[in-house]
């Protein structure tokens, strides 16, 4: 399989001088991929350090068995979480989603993106794998405009795009699924390697909402979604600013009201927004919302 | 280092052009008639079809079959296909057995989903129902993005 992909990318080199970076990004060394002139020397650095903590098990995983996954994730957080069913707000988010995830690495997932506002007090939000994301009203309440809601929103589509989800599972389970998928009659319900694989199932998925909802991402993971979050605002024509807005937003609320839930699962804001700073020198915490935006946001969420 | 790269590429090209087979990975994807977020749509093309990817480009994948246009490179299974398939049925000649190889042997698809279902009632599955019902049409979000000018493709 890495042969024949390694000779497809090479043909293409060849029949058009261009290449999809990310496929080659895979079969290559980060030097020869900006020599092609498609990405920057940096861009294809971080093209590759992606594809290396992606575990081959992970990668495996078709589309649609990562929506499988993410549906009962979700239904695991939707149990713990009432849902805010107010529709301005929800299909605010969802059109202000969409417009990021166009932009994004992983536009299309086997059912599509869904962002949805969770009925709770707490500042957090979730990306469960394959695109349902779930932010709280306490989350946006910490949100002042709409550059910030998109940061929150980026941030969350980074995790999907980086299979973050996926990652949490421990591979074994997934490498002993594919194992069974070798056996006849792991197909036919009621047979002793199907009810394994129900089991493998339900075990991948508490391994996802541990790390999600319990225990939170590494520092490491949580900065590399930062960073792709930072890449998705910036060609959304966000611009990567809000995010220092929305990180300091959360430090502050840290220091007035203690330690809130998603401190618990995520590095300290004043590390993510130092690292954020040496990555993005330029960058300013303030910047001006265009009127247009602040209408529709106040509309949509000012009370939310 | 670059020579040595060009050497082997063009000693490839003499061998007969091959058009890769892929299918596509997800519910429904989009062909475009460019490759471009907000792309004309020329149709949607269901889950598993069969497409001809001509060349790829910057996360877009040019396909000539069932028809020309873009697809978004994540819509289009790269190969996973074979993976998902009981080892020694390796080659994909359209035949019914093979075809049900490939469409049941997924892992972790609905069958299973029903089964976990079946042990965990608590789990809302109801409202994710509801969840994956929420979606806003392509020229709204267009709209959206555009508004100021500002937004969508660089």
């Amino acid at each position: 399989m890495r042969m024949r992909n390694a000779i497809a990318a090479l043909l293409l080199v060849a029949a058009t001088g261009c290449v999809a970076a990310e496929e080659f990004g895979k079969q290559v060394g980060a030097n020869l991929l900006a020599a092609t002139g498609v990405v920057t020397h940096e861009e294809a650095s971080s093209l590759i350090d992606t594809s290396i903590k992606i575990s081959e098990a992970v990668q495996d995983l078709t589309p649609e068995q990562e929506y499988y996954i993410g549906r009962t994730v979700g239904a695991t957080i939707l149990q713990q979480y009432p849902l805010h069913e107010e529709p301005q707000a929800t299909r605010y988010l969802n059109l202000l989603g969409q417009t990021l995830v166009k932009v994004s690495g992983a536009a299309e997932t086997f059912s599509g993106y869904h962002f949805v506002v969770l009925d709770s007090p707490e500042i957090n939000a979730f990306a469960a794998p394959g695109g349902f994301v779930f932010v709280t009203r306490g989350m946006l309440r910490l949100c002042k405009n709409e550059e910030m809601a998109a940061a929150v929103l980026a941030h969350e589509i980074a995790h999907v795009e980086l299979k973050h989800g996926l990652s949490a599972i421990k591979t074994s389970r997934l490498t002993s699924a594919t194992a069974l998928l070798a056996v006849e009659g792991a197909k036919s319900a009621g047979s002793p390697e199907f009810k394994q694989l129900t089991a493998l199932f339900g075990e991948s998925i508490q391994d996802a909402v541990t790390t999600l909802v319990d225990r939170g991402y590494s520092r490491s993971t949580e900065l590399e979604a930062d960073r792709v979050a930072a890449q998705i605002l910036e060609r959304s024509g966000y611009e990567a600013a809000p995010l220092l807005t929305l990180l300091e937003a959360m430090e502050r609320a840290n220091q007035e009201q203690g330690g809130f839930a998603f401190l618990k699962t995520h590095p300290a804001p004043t590390d993510r927004l130092a690292e954020l700073r040496a990555s993005k020198p330029d960058a300013s915490a303030v910047f001006p919302s265009p009127e247009y935006r602040r209408k529709r946001f106040r509309a949509a969420l000012g009370d939310v | 280092m670059r020579y040595s790269i060009v050497v082997p590429a063009l000693l490839l090209l003499l061998a007969p052009a091959q058009a890769m087979a892929e299918r596509i990975a997800v519910r429904e994807g989009v062909l475009r008639q460019s490759p471009s977020p907000f792309g004309a749509i020329k149709r949607k093309l269901p889950y598993d079809t069969e497409v001809t990817v001509a060349r790829k480009q910057d996360g877009w994948v040019l396909v000539s079959a069932p028809e020309n246009g873009w697809l978004h490179a994540s819509a289009v299974s790269e190969g996973k296909e074979s993976l998902r398939m009981a080892p020694g049925k390796a080659s994909r000649a359209g035949a019914v057995a093979e075809k049900e190889v490939a469409l049941a042997g997924k892992g972790f698809d609905k069958n299973v989903e029903a089964a976990y279902r079946k042990e965990h009632a608590q789990l809302r599955y109801d409202l994710m129902d509801q969840v994956e019902r929420i979606t806003v049409p392509e020229a709204e979000v267009k709209k959206f993005a555009e508004a100021g000018d500002r937004g969508g493709a660089r």
